[in-house]
């Protein structure tokens, strides 16, 4: 009973802290940007070290102590047992803690050396290594965080925001959740690590685009994708020219160029790939050939005509085919974040790709309000959020974890070597080594990206707005007066005049993402409580 | 789909008088896009000749669709008449002797799907959304 009521305690502690504070992620990239290693600072230590901040004396720590462990002995001993610890480590600990207060500032991935990164490390390890910490780290166990069905599993993902869906829950304290569930991952994982994709990314995105109903069976690719996985080229069209090579990408014209393809790379990888997923293929040659709008390729021992043809050194099995459609899925996601979008260094921007840049999200269509008005080319919202979702939930779930280790392990067994990928947290890093980064980086650059602020800035200058912005204003206007927050009769004033009120009186309660999305939301874009975090995960695992 | 984006800037004013404003340059001026971004030109038939256009912002297509706009003759010159981002498909019933054009744009985890259908209005000689 005790030893339950102490894991309680220690989960409740283990949320306390996160729910508190923001702590620094630790990585170490190797070669060809592969992430070698993640952890999470020293976060426990911080929380303990709080609770020595708010004693005056030893008698007052374990009052607090105390009342956090509701009285349990052995609770309270492993308090004071990590007091001990931190005692003997105080400066060190505070200089660590200073240091990435200052880099905080500073940087978005900051290089640590070897011999720092090996110490906060042991720090770590070391609190696991005492009673009360290895409770901790029991609560971290992937089997903890699995749904008694051993499929359905918890995903914390500590902010208060539109994006806590990730979670599998919309509402912190109710509401319907729709978990994440291991069958909808752990298959796909092993895909990306044969492809080459980040499964870190490959799961942040899943998220941004279809949330977790259907985790990595979400991925797709457009028609005119199934043929750039191939290689082909083609030409943007029109459907009143359509012909026999016109494939329509919904409803997007595109002539293709038939050809063959000769891609070595590209054909090993989907060999190995095979290999991996346990349908070897034998010797031989044949061609996986896409016709134009052919949702499916097919396997020939020839080339085909006006289609789109891969030249495979292999023999597949026609059952193969839909492992083939799998495999090129994860390249052409591959392909996407290979390189910089124009000289911009933060992988945000590179993810920004797969969703697009725009110079004012939202101009030329209708978004929720929030997240219009933003200059991608500035601040790539969707790119920040997906790295946010990697840093701050993706990175440390323990399932999310085992299962990427189990695909390794797995890759390895059947390849004879390591899987060959590059991670987002590291394609800038190429000459790899030991880097932190601060959990609530990525957030920050979300919550406060700007929106509106060359409108503004016009308005304020010439008086007027483009199109493109009075269209975004009137969204905005209109999400105001739907919530209460601005009266209907405003709107009887001529143009010039709704214009300046918006500016005066609602858009500087409304100026980044973040307060847009609390002025019109429940949403506050602030850390969840510990009591909505335990709330989340016991919805999540119905215990 | 990023990997068949084409630089196809199309120089259609040489075609009409020097008084027409290059719609390449129209475009990236409408969208504040840097000048040396992608654009990706596609031949369409709308107003009944061949030269109608759609131009798209290469740089722009991803999962929300590519941001583009709708240029047609009018007085000589190609002149944008609708902006919109997402897929279109011109529809067969007329409006004042052009096609009615529908913008689908898929959704997500924060989006909704969304279908708009957009026809002629002659007086402001542009396409507006149909909100019958």
């Amino acid at each position: 009973m005790l030893k339950i009521k102490s894991k309680l305690i220690a989960l409740a502690v283990l949320l306390y802290a996160g729910s508190l504070y923001s702590f620094p992620i630790f990585y170490k990239c190797g070669a060809g940007n592969r992430l070698e290693e993640s952890f999470a600072g020293p976060e426990i230590f911080s929380h303990v070290n709080s609770l020595l901040a708010n004693s005056a004396n030893d008698e007052q720590f374990r009052e607090q102590a105390m009342i956090l462990c509701q009285g349990a002995q052995d609770c309270v001993e492993e308090l004071e047992r990590i007091k001990s610890l931190l005692g003997s480590t105080q400066d060190v600990t505070a200089m660590l803690m200073s240091k990435i207060n200052i880099k905080k500032e500073q940087t978005r991935a900051a290089e640590v050396d070897e011999t720092r990164y090996n110490a906060i490390k042991s720090y770590v390890e070391a609190a696991y290594t005492i009673r009360a910490c290895q409770e901790v780290k029991q609560t971290w166990s992937a089997e903890n965080w699995t749904h008694e069905d051993g499929n359905k599993f918890a995903v914390f993902y500590p902010k208060y925001s539109n994006y806590m869906y990730a979670s599998g829950c919309h509402g912190r304290s109710s509401g319907n959740c729709n978990p994440n569930r291991i069958s909808d991952y752990e298959e796909r994982i092993k895909s990306a690590l044969l492809m080459g994709m980040d499964p870190y990314l490959a799961i942040g995105l899943v998220w941004m685009e279809g949330g977790t109903g259907q985790g990595l069976n979400y991925l797709y690719l457009d028609p005119i994708g199934k043929f750039a996985a191939l290689g082909c080229t083609s030409q943007p069209t029109t459907g009143a020219k359509a012909g026999a090579t016109t494939l329509n990408s919904y409803s997007t014209y595109y002539d293709i160029n038939p050809g063959v393809i000769q891609n070595p790379v590209l054909t090993t990888k989907l060999r190995d790939f095979l290999r991996a997923k346990e349908t070897p293929a034998k010797d031989g040659e044949s061609y996986f050939c896409r016709r134009v709008n052919d949702s499916y390729g097919s396997i020939f021992a020839d080339p085909q005509d006006e289609s789109c043809c891969l030249k495979l050194p292999f023999a597949p099995k026609t059952v193969d085919i839909d492992k083939i459609e799998e495999a090129l899925v994860f390249e052409q996601a591959r392909k996407n974040y290979q390189r910089r979008f124009r000289s911009e260094t933060d992988p945000a921007f590179r993810v920004q790709r797969f969703n697009g840049y725009s110079t004012l999200m939202g101009g030329a269509e209708a978004v929720e309000s929030f997240r219009s008005g933003v200059n991608h080319y500035e601040d790539p919202a969707y790119g920040y959020q997906t790295m946010d979702f990697i840093v701050n939930s993706i990175l440390t779930n323990p399932v999310i974890h085992q299962m990427v280790q189990k695909a390794e392990a797995e890759v390895e067994t059947t390849l004879g070597r390591k899987s060959n990928w590059r991670s987002i947290m590291c394609v800038e890093h190429a000459n790899g080594g030991m880097f932190q980064i601060d959990n609530d980086y990525y957030f920050n650059k979300h919550r406060d990206s700007d929106r509106l602020k060359s409108a503004y800035e016009r308005w304020n200058r010439d008086g007027v707005v483009t199109g493109r912005e009075q269209r975004i204003i009137d969204g905005d206007i209109h999400t105001l007066i739907d919530r209460g927050l601005m009266s209907e009769a405003d709107l009887d004033k001529p143009q010039e005049d709704i214009l300046k009120n918006y500016f005066k009186n609602h858009y500087p309660g409304r100026t980044t993402v973040g307060s847009a999305s609390a002025q019109q939301s429940a949403y506050t874009w602030e850390n969840l409580s510990r009591d909505d975090l335990r709330n989340i995960g016991r919805r999540v695992l119905e215990r | 789909m990023k990997s068949l984006l084409f630089i196809f800037l199309l120089f259609s004013h040489h075609a009409y008088g020097s008084k027409c404003v290059p719609i390449d340059k129209d475009f990236l001026s409408y969208y504040e896009i840097p000048a040396d971004s992608p654009l990706l030109g596609i031949k369409t038939k709308i107003s009944g000749g061949d030269t109608d256009k759609i131009i798209c912002s290469g740089d722009s297509c991803g999962s929300g669709g590519c941001e583009c706009a709708l240029y047609v003759e009018l007085d000589g010159c190609l002149t944008r008449v609708l902006e919109f981002r997402g897929s279109h498909n011109v529809l067969g019933e007329n409006k004042d002797g052009m096609p009615a054009i529908q913008v689908k744009k898929r959704g997500g985890a924060i989006a909704r799907d969304s279908s708009k259908t957009y026809v002629w209005d002659k007086d402001r000689r542009r396409y507006v959304e149909d909100k019958e």
